[in-house]
């Protein structure tokens, strides 16, 4: 017997095995005639932060003399930080970052969280996936179910939104939601589906097997739209720093480039759970991120379609306000969220939390999550989520 | 009788969607299957062969009397060799630093690759299965710990204890040194707790999130983890350090008390709410992805009854009616390893390299000893989405081309794994194979520093290390030797004195011409010390010969200066002389067989440029094979070996899928046209992806 032919330089971490649930297949997205490409819907890029980003050291507040108490060994100097206003500094590897700031095109919310702060991280991002805020426990994610109450872009497009990298978190739940790793594995994992004939499904999954077979066709059904445009376009070559985000974005790009309608596009940079030496490890990340983001934007200028782009970066919590004894910090509360992009209304938003007055040795957040969703909805798609909109009014995302 | 009965039951089997035919007192075909492939990886002819016709009960129990608490397979042997002197290893340069790493991931491969051929060959795939949910549910990777050693002895603690008593895995992983490097608990100490370990052993391993406790209860169970940590010398095993514990009253669950990690453990296994967590893991695993919440009580209270043995649990959920109701086939989605290993031992085929069926399962998502995170793997149809779907389907078809022509298999050679280097000294030689300098203090007339003496022998007795501390004092004309002998207790230096603090320390103070022994030395100790003192001032100097270390912009560390600490090593070993007279033995500097270090492969790296190679040539070495225990030769044997009359196509497909295709019929024909393609097809679709 041969030895197997599973190449593993080819394969390995080539298939984006991610914990996802597929939903099922809404019927009429996938019977809608071929060949005809409507106009770019606004494209939402989600970057989840996986492992709790430490926001006080990404966004520091230069003038605060309590930063200095609780961060002695990893505090950030002010003269090395990117100044943003005088109260305000970025931290120093998120140059890339900091250009989109210059171009008015960042905008910075602060002291984003949600009330009783939940500090585990599965359940933490749980709770950012679902939108529910932290009492409700379901897996079905905000967008997907946010996309349920009626959304046309959505039905029009070749999928309701793609997963690049990490879990199906907030696309997780009903609609034409999928995940792959990138174009080239995509296309030829794809040719081993067996071809089945579409048989009508039950409108909800009431078995494993009926979310596995609704999952074998949605990968066929969604694969040979996007297969027909990649095949269609040829790949650019762009200049993306090589990191996991880096590609990630890289094939976010490939994606848009080729035309795939794609209302969400989901990626992940994972490793910011810095309990121990935190400093140096800190700054890698950043930097990986800020030069992902700087060059995405960048080739999304080329293209022409920066303007219909907004990128928002989110993470399960921020960490303690108090460095640990180790060099890092623990999992905390509130952090600052970026939107990013070429219609982005830029500056600061929100309200920064006070480090004088701590609930349980933590900030307390000024800015419901909830209301970014619904700004979300609405300044991208249209769409008035009641819920959301209930938690408190919408800071404005896009320029009006 | 029942042997009519059995007969019957094959018959009737065959009628998908008729009335089943199955009782409790006599297995069908199906029934045999459902438990096999439930209890194990896959189902092959002649296990199902074997259960048909017994009674539930009688499969179960015999099931459960199968369970191994060793491997059949033995694991490799770099397993059991000297924990390696991981945290030592960045003193000899950048080089054998990314050697010695690049080493402990090509181990954890072997690791995988012999796992994976246990899971194939084991008599007892019940063990494996259990083995796997344990590394799930108390989930450590290798990708943060990067010993591998830690990692084969955790996998062989959760072997030992697979089926025991859930009490001494609660107890033991909290003793167990990659989990306490994974969640953080070295840095959980009295003046700094960190919480990280204590969340998680309450939110995932006992009560599960939310089940009866808050953040200060959070709080005090890592309080009461302080201290639990890995040793600071000798080899990296499991230290408590009572100065590193927070000693005081904590509240925990209500009770006050000056609790430990063994008092969070009893209190966390005492709670009322303890129970239904794991045992609707378990049920996730083995019987259907709805647990009902009054059979989950009902095995609780069972469990309880037994002490929290997991044995008696596993047999009431594998004897429960919601186990064996047809309505709960196919309601398992197979994890990676699950869908893997079951193909290769469904279908009796031998592989040649075990690694290919873990990098396999890897690129679906399931790379053994990596779980994402400590909330470990994906379950049920989180495994599932379009990218595992199509991900899946790949691996199958690559898997599928090669078993196609296993006739042609022939076993060849297995990696050959590292065997514990026999050690050659003379005998009365001090033999030290590596001398470490990690710390040196001076300051004024005194200095401190730390030597470890690495892989010695003595007198016919090995060693790992040992580490010594060196203060000299020249005012005063003091010398301190402190010696820990973690590594060589309770043989060496058993007259020495002890450090009243810490029984592992023993120490020689001298103040001018005084040694402060209280009772006479043995001879044989007196040897050693005289030896390791007068001998100290060559071993020191071997250390100059790592200057092939180069500052590195990433570290922060430089090579210690040891000019001071060669002047206080002389000055010991003139007193030594003057005090134990002179040693006899002479020093024997045979250096350390690379593999000793965790440096394999060291003959063929001068520098950092023959790394690749290295991992090129090592990569293309034999790996482990993977031989089931009965292997059918063609899928001609395979099919004959099915038990049943019933039409071949059916018997195929009843032996490969728990629940029937949902459009079957236009296939029946394929058996006889071509019963490889049905294989194919069957293996291939959806259906074949659930349990």
């Amino acid at each position: 017997m041969t030895s197997l032919s599973l190449s593993r330089r080819q394969l390995l971490f080539a298939l984006g095995g991610t914990a996802a649930t597929l939903p099922l297949l809404s019927l009429p997205g996938f019977v809608r005639a071929a060949g005809q490409t409507p106009p770019q819907v606004n494209t939402l890029v989600l970057i989840e932060l996986a492992g709790g980003n430490d926001g006080l050291n990404t966004v520091v507040p230069i003038s605060d003399p309590r930063y200095r108490d609780l961060r002695p060994e990893i505090g950030l100097a002010t003269r090395d930080l990117l100044s943003l206003d005088v109260d305000t500094g970025l931290h120093p590897s998120l140059r890339g970052v900091a250009n989109l700031w210059d171009r008015g095109e960042l905008q910075i919310i602060e002291g984003v969280g949600y009330p009783n702060p939940n500090r585990s991280h599965f359940r933490s991002i749980e709770i950012w996936n679902a939108g529910q805020g932290a009492e409700v426990k379901t897996q079905q994610g905000w967008v997907s179910s946010s996309f349920a109450l009626g959304m046309g872009a959505a039905d029009a497009s070749d999928a309701a939104g793609l997963v690049l990298g990490g879990e199906m978190g907030p696309l997780n739940g009903d609609g034409r939601f999928s995940a792959m790793r990138d174009t080239e594995t995509f296309l030829e994992t794809l040719s081993y589906l067996q071809a089945r004939p579409h048989a009508v499904r039950p409108d909800r999954a009431v078995s494993p097997l009926d979310d596995v077979l609704a999952t074998y066709d949605s990968a066929q059904v969604t694969g040979d739209a996007i297969r027909a445009k990649l095949e269609a376009t040829r790949e650019k070559r762009w200049d993306f720093p090589y990191s996991e985000i880096g590609e990630q974005l890289r094939t976010a790009a490939r994606l848009l480039d080729a035309g795939v309608q794609v209302p969400v596009l989901k990626v992940v940079q994972d490793g910011y759970d810095t309990h121990e030496a935190q400093p140096e490890r800190h700054s890698y990340l950043l930097e990986e991120l800020a030069g992902a983001i700087d060059a995405f934007a960048t080739v999304l200028r080329e293209m022409g379609i920066w303007d219909q782009v907004t990128i928002v970066t989110y993470s399960e919590f921020g960490r303690t306000a108090r460095e640990n004894a180790s060099g890092g910090t623990d999992h905390g509360t509130a952090a600052p969220v970026f939107v990013a992009g070429g219609a982005v209304a830029g500056g600061l938003a929100g309200e920064r939390p006070s480090l004088d007055r701590l609930e349980d040795r933590e900030m307390i957040f000024t800015t419901d999550y909830r209301r970014i969703y619904g700004a979300i909805l609405n300044d991208l798609w249209g769409i008035n989520h009641a819920a959301f909109d209930r938690i408190g009014p919408r800071p404005a995302l896009l320029r009006s | 009788m029942r042997r009519l009965f059995a007969v019957f039951a094959v018959v009737s089997t065959g009628l998908y969607g008729g009335p089943t035919i199955a009782g409790p007192d006599a297995m069908t075909a199906e029934e045999a299957r459902h438990l096999i492939s439930r209890t194990g990886f896959g189902a092959a002819p002649h296990e199902i062969t074997a259960f048909m016709g017994q009674s539930y009960e009688e499969g179960v129990d015999r099931i459960l009397a199968g369970l191994q608490s060793q491997p059949a397979k033995p694991m490799p042997g770099w397993v059991d060799m000297w924990p390696y002197p991981q945290d030592l290893i960045w003193q000899l340069g950048q080089t054998k630093r990314e050697l010695y790493f690049t080493n402990r991931w090509f181990e954890i491969e072997e690791l995988s690759a012999w796992w994976m051929a246990e899971m194939i060959a084991t008599p007892s795939p019940l063990t494996e299965r259990l083995v796997l949910f344990w590394h799930d549910h108390f989930a450590t990777s290798f990708d943060q710990t990067e010993n591998s050693q830690w990692m084969a002895n955790q996998n062989r603690f959760f072997r030992a204890n697979a089926a025991g008593d859930f009490t001494d895995l609660a107890h033991g992983i909290l003793r167990d040194p990659a989990m306490l490097d994974y969640l953080s608990n070295v840095e959980n100490v009295v003046d700094a707790p960190n919480e990280n370990l204590a969340r998680e052993f309450l939110e995932l391993f006992t009560l599960g999130e939310n089940r009866g406790y808050d953040q200060a209860d959070v709080r005090a169970a890592a309080r009461a983890l302080t201290g639990q940590t890995i040793a600071e010398h000798g080899a990296p095993v499991h230290a408590f350090y009572e100065e590193m514990h927070d000693g005081g009253v904590k509240t925990l669950f209500g009770q006050k008390g000056r609790f430990g990690a063994t008092d969070l453990a009893d209190l966390a296994l005492a709670h009322p709410e303890f129970g239904p967590f794991v045992v609707e893991k378990l049920w996730l695993t083995f019987v259907s992805d709805q647990p009902d919440p009054a059979e989950v009580d009902r095995l609780v209270a069972l469990w309880r009854t037994h002490d929290l043995e997991l044995k008696p649990l596993l047999r009431g959920l594998l004897t429960s009616d919601a186990f064996w109701d047809p309505a709960n086939r196919g309601r398992l989605v197979k994890s990676p390893v699950e869908l893997i290993a079951g193909t290769v031992r469904s279908l009796g085929v031998p592989v040649d390299d075990a690694r290919n069926l873990v990098w396999a399962a890897g690129d679906i998502g399931q790379t053994l000893f990596m779980p994402p995170n400590v909330g470990g793997w994906p379950q049920g149809v989180g495994w599932i989405n379009d990218a595992s779907a199509s991900g899946r389907a790949t691996m199958l078809t690559y898997l599928l081309e090669d078993v196609e022509d296993a006739a042609d298999f022939a076993p060849t050679m297995m990696m050959a794994t590292q065997q514990p280097v026999p050690l050659q000294a003379s005998v009365g030689d001090l033999r030290v194979g590596q001398t470490f300098v990690t710390y040196v203090e001076e300051e004024d007339d005194t200095l401190g520093a730390e030597i470890i003496l690495y892989d010695l022998g003595f007198q016919g007795e090995s060693w790992r290390s040992l580490t010594l501390w060196l203060a000299h004092d020249r005012d005063e004309d003091f010398t301190g030797l402190y010696i820990n002998i973690s590594d060589c207790a309770p043989i060496c230096l058993r007259s020495a004195p002890q450090s009243e603090d810490d029984p592992d320390w023993v120490m020689f103070e001298t103040w001018g011409g005084f040694l402060n022994a209280h009772a006479p030395l043995h001879p044989d100790d007196a040897a050693l010390i005289g030896a390791i003192t007068q001998h100290l001032p060559a071993l020191v100097q071997t250390t100059s010969a790592h200057a092939v270390w180069q500052p590195d912009a990433d570290e922060d560390w430089m090579p210690p200066e040891i000019g001071g600490l060669i002047a206080a090593s002389e000055a010991l070993a003139t007193k030594s002389a003057n005090m134990l007279g002179r040693a006899e033995t002479a020093l024997a500097l045979v250096p350390s067989h690379p593999s000793v270090l965790g440096l394999t492969g060291l003959d063929a790296v001068r520098d950092l440029d023959d790394i690749n190679d290295y991992v090129e040539a090592r990569e293309d070495a034999v790996g482990y094979a993977a031989i089931p225990q009965v292997v059918y030769p063609t899928t001609r044997d395979w099919i004959d070996a099915l038990p049943g009359t019933i039409m071949e196509s059916k018997r195929v497909s009843q032996a490969l899928l728990a629940v029937p295709q949902q459009r079957q019929g236009t296939r029946h024909e394929m058996v006889v046209r071509d019963p490889e393609a049905l294989l194919r097809h069957l293996i291939l679709s959806p259906e074949y992806q659930v349990n």
